[in-house]
């Protein structure tokens, strides 16, 4: 019972993973599209929870479904999109659809290796055995291992054999920063910055302006 | 545990019917940005499926550094269509002909 308990987890999860992603695709309203795909996300940090990446899932979820999908939810309410024209053009590609789901999946899974995968709980202590053998630095990463969580563990690569990738993906988020603001970022009307041009360019005739008349008196 | 080789399924399934996602609703380009953070996931899942089968954690640096580019591919993404919306008043593939390719 206790060994059956995580594989029953799995496939109630996976279930709802492909079933949400079938619903993302078949969804004309793109509001709910966008939730089956949070749905998925969810489901699969469950799922990669099972696979001991503990804080993955936890950015997953956070990062991913709290500040990409809502910027996602943010954008399909602003723009309306007629549902109409997108349903009709649905319906007719669905059978063709729907056989090129069944032949890539069966593609994908005859090139998978029959049997190399089986012995899930085998080979991870063969390949520490091995290592322990070969080389002494890893003995003391794959003694770690055990006591190590998991991010400490990613934390501890990060910073140290992938530092400067991960500098890289700062500079590109920062460019995703601006690319962003310089892109969707409007001219303000009533902006009180000032124009130099314009400044420079002005006449007299522009700012003052003589006016006749007879003294008042 | 859980078998490495159903993790593969279930990513393989994910990632093609994301694919043909992209193919049936390629007249709206929201639609197909959703289906390409569907792919990602796939192939998330592929990597984590394989991380913990070696217990080898460069497979979920990998996957970090996936969520960092898709985040900053979705912002830019996001705002290019933003901005096509404000210049042209929609978002069909179909209309987008102006470079008349």
């Amino acid at each position: 019972m206790h060994l059956l308990q995580p594989q029953v987890v799995f496939y109630i999860f996976a279930a709802i993973t492909i079933f949400s992603a079938l619903m993302v695709i078949t969804q004309s309203n793109p509001v709910r599209c966008v939730l089956f795909l949070v749905l998925a996300f969810f489901a699969s940090s469950i799922l990669w929870l099972l696979a001991s990446a503990e804080f993955l899932a936890l950015i997953l979820v956070l990062v991913y479904v709290g500040a990409v999908m809502t910027l996602f939810l943010f954008v399909v309410m602003m723009l309306n999109i007629d549902i109409e024209s997108t349903k009709k053009h649905f319906l007719r590609y669905m059978p063709f659809g729907l056989i090129l789901v069944a032949l890539l999946t069966g593609i994908l899974l005859k090139s998978l290796p029959q049997g190399i995968y089986k012995t899930s709980e085998a080979l991870p202590a063969a390949i520490s055995q091995t290592e322990n053998n070969e080389n002494s630095p890893e003995i003391v990463s794959s003694e770690n291992k055990v006591t190590l969580s998991n991010t400490e563990a990613l934390g501890m690569v990060l910073y140290t054999d992938y530092v400067f990738a991960f500098e890289l993906a700062a500079v590109i988020l920062l460019v995703a920063i601006i690319a962003a603001i310089t892109l969707a970022h409007r001219q303000q009307i009533r902006s009180k910055r000032q124009d130099i041009v314009k400044q420079i360019m002005t006449q007299r005739n522009d700012r003052v302006k003589l006016v006749k008349m007879k003294s008042e008196r | 545990m859980i078998p490495t080789t159903h993790y593969l399924i279930l990513s393989s399934i994910l990632f093609s019917l994301s694919l043909v996602g992209i193919i049936l609703n390629r007249r709206n380009i929201i639609l197909l940005l959703v289906c390409i953070e569907l792919m990602l996931l796939a192939v998330n899942t592929n990597f984590v499926a394989f991380s913990h089968y070696y217990s080898e954690i460069t497979g979920q640096i990998f996957v970090f550094f996936i969520l960092t580019v898709a985040a900053a591919e979705a912002a830019i993404g996001l705002a290019i269509v933003m901005l096509l919306y404000r210049n042209s008043g929609n978002i069909d593939v179909n209309k987008m002909n102006h470079l008349k390719g």
